[in-house]
């Protein structure tokens, strides 16, 4: 009985640690896929960033916002000068 | 008894010696592997443990003087297939082939170009052939919209991998300014021409990598061993370009170009006080999104003729003839000479531009009929060495050292070798040559109170660590200031009472010289081309100096009637910008 307990005491710590192993083991290797998909979709919404940039860029050229200001007909600002003590005065129309 | 006891020693020797042999061998043989053989295993263990990733440095932006992306990184879609479960039938694949090719399947049928459709029928049949492939492109360069449409079809066959790529939002405004990045004969990213050619050091980055331990399907492996060296990014470049202005001076650039039905034109605007380029446009221009296309049409088109074409700029050198006198107290602007007819040099007839002649005029008055035979008068006062000295001091004859790639120098020869009639037609800018930013600065010298200022377009190369500054950069003292004030009211007097007063500006007052150049081709100058220029500035403000140059224009081979309304247009736009009032009363 003696015997059998002594050695039940020195197997069950060694399963302990084969299952530890096994677990910690699957729980790193399940992380590091995680980590694996975070980064690609991190990569993914770096590239949609990027391309996003692109498109704010084009939206925010000059010829762009004239020729879309030209199409909802708008009209060019008219500043007129006025003169007071030979200096000119601006005033926007 | 004692047989069977030999017997079974002799067998117990021969299973000792079999597995003492075997055991030698596995030992040999572990030997071989982990000793002998120990850095072809390992270096194969540990291509199997690690990975290793190329980490890309990104090349640095440009941005304009507002910090606004004129060159941005981003990316398009190469579109591949896996043949092995991809439809063989081409109808089913129909769909696919529209969204992929849809600027051609928008046009009608008898519009499409049947050859270029077939062919790529014929890229598709080629790449599902192979059926024990997983993998095979089918288009290149696709971009985000069309990714997205095709992902919506939702086919399981298809996928995308993504490739960096240069991008220029504006894509024709700036072209010659920026340039373009391509492949060179190693298949490395390079910049070509413009700040991308000249920059390409700076905006090329350090690559770096990721070491990783990674498990069998190649995720990282936690705790496992990891060296990350990370890319140093390339170095981002602040422009000294205006936006507003170079849109606005494009625009009319365009215009002008169509309506006098010139080959080309260019815009160039400076600051004087800092030699900050504000401006630098060019018509026709190319896009260099897609530079490839224009290549093959025509290479020269991405020669930037600010900086790289030379011209002979005729009359707007007497501006700089005028200075020299002037600084040299040879001449006042009241000086009177007699122009009553051709003169000869070295034998050769000079004669005015219209064949007039005004008798007895003032300096000022050679400036405003734009007379040949007065400017001639002037250099032959001055010398050939000061007329050479002074027209080096101005920029000509040497690199400016503008931050470009591709600057021409122009040439004068030695006045050395000069005849009399090499000095007095270099007096009216014909014999010699000059890019028309070394026009620009001379002139940008003159409203500069006579000091010649480096031309610079980069203001600052912003790194993630550190930024350096490009300051402004005195070259040299030219001309006195008093020469400076007096050339201001004289060039203001050439405009207003000169050949361009028909289409001189109701509002501001203008400072400039027309100079309608002779283009020499084959050692004549042809009869009904030339190129036309105007060069100027707003004297009340002197706040910007502009070049405008179109290179023969069909419309009329005058400057006055071409240039000049194209730079009148372009000024008053620009000084609405700037919130500059009038300073002309009528």
């Amino acid at each position: 009985m003696k015997n059998k307990i002594l050695f039940l005491l020195a197997i069950i710590p060694g399963l302990a640690m084969v299952v530890l192993q096994a677990f910690v083991a699957n729980t790193m290797v399940i992380d590091g896929k995680k980590i694996s998909e975070i980064e690609e979709k991190s990569s993914k919404i770096e590239i949609e960033n990027k391309n996003l940039e692109l498109d704010i860029a084009k939206l925010g050229t000059i010829s762009y916002i004239s020729k879309k200001a030209e199409d909802f007909g708008m009209q060019p600002a008219k500043i007129s000068y006025v003169t007071q003590d030979n200096k000119g005065l601006a005033s926007r129309q | 008894m004692k047989n069977v006891s030999y017997v079974c020693n002799y067998r117990v020797r021969v299973i000792f010696i079999v597995i003492t042999l075997s055991y030698l061998l596995i030992i040999g043989k572990l030997f071989n592997t982990q000793v002998i053989q120990n850095k072809y295993w390992m270096a194969l263990a540990k291509a199997q443990h690690y990975g290793q990733n190329t980490l890309p440095a990104e090349r640095g932006e440009i941005l304009s003087s507002d910090n606004f992306p004129l060159v941005l990184n981003s990316y398009k879609y190469d579109l591949f297939i896996d043949p092995s479960n991809s439809p063989k039938n081409f109808s089913d694949i129909e769909d696919l082939f529209k969204i992929v090719y849809k600027s051609e399947f928008d046009k009608s049928i008898s519009k499409r170009d049947i050859t270029f459709i077939k062919n790529k029928e014929e890229v598709w049949k080629a790449a599902v052939l192979d059926k024990s492939k997983k993998f095979a492109y089918f288009e290149k360069g696709i971009n985000k919209d069309t990714k997205t449409k095709i992902q919506n079809l939702n086919l399981p066959w298809v996928g995308f991998t993504s490739i960096p790529i240069r991008s220029y939002p504006d894509s024709e405004s700036y072209s010659h300014i920026l340039g373009f990045v391509g492949k060179d004969s190693n298949g490395t990213e390079t910049g070509y021409f413009g700040l991308e050619g000249f920059y390409n050091g700076d905006l090329t980055g350090v690559d770096g990598y990721l070491v990783q331990e990674e498990s069998a399907n190649g995720s990282p492996i936690l705790f496992g061993q990891y060296n990350n060296v990370k890319p140093i990014n390339g170095g981002s470049l602040l422009l000294t370009i205006d936006r507003t202005m170079q849109t606005t001076s494009f625009t009319a650039l365009k215009k002008s170009v169509e309506k006098y039905e010139a080959d080309s034109g260019i815009v160039l605007i400076v600051n004087s006080k800092t030699g900050e380029i504000l401006t630098m446009a060019q018509y026709p221009t190319f896009d260099p999104n897609n530079y490839n296309d224009y290549y093959s049409e025509d290479p020269t088109i991405f020669i930037n003729k600010s900086i790289s074409s030379t011209y002979e700029p005729g009359s707007v050198i007497k501006a700089l003839t005028m200075s020299s006198a002037i600084d040299l107290n040879i001449v006042t602007p009241e000086t009177i000479m007699v122009d009553d007819g051709p003169v000869e040099y070295s034998g050769y007839l000079v004669d005015n531009w219209d064949l007039k002649h005004h008798g007895t005029i003032t300096m000022t008055q050679i400036l405003q009929l734009s007379d040949n035979i007065g400017a001639a008068w002037v250099g032959n006062q001055v010398g050939d060495t000061g007329v050479y000295k002074y027209f080096t001091q101005f920029g000509m004859n040497s690199k400016l050292k503008i931050d470009l790639e591709g600057e021409e120098m122009g040439k004068i020869r030695d006045s050395s070798q000069w005849q009399d009639i090499d000095l007095a037609t270099a007096s009216f800018g014909q014999g010699i040559s000059a890019t028309p930013l070394q026009v620009l600065m001379a002139f940008s010298t003159i409203a500069n109170d006579g000091i010649l200022m480096k031309p610079y377009i980069v203001k600052k190369i912003i790194y993630s660590d550190k930024t350096i500054n490009n300051d402004p950069q005195q070259i040299r003292r030219v001309i006195s200031e008093k020469t400076s004030k007096t050339m201001l009211k004289m060039l203001t007097e050439a405009v207003s009472g000169g050949e361009a007063k028909y289409f001189v500006s109701k509002k501001y007052y203008v400072a400039g010289k027309t100079g309608t150049a002779q283009i020499a081709e084959n050692g004549e100058y042809l009869k009904d081309a030339t190129n036309a220029t105007f060069v100027g500035f707003l004297p009340s403000f002197k706040e910007f100096v502009m070049l405008v140059k179109l290179e023969k224009p069909k419309a009329s081979v005058y400057a006055s009637e071409t240039a000049v309304p194209l730079w009148m247009d372009i000024a008053e736009k620009l000084a609405n910008y700037m919130g500059l009032p009038p300073d002309k009363y009528e």
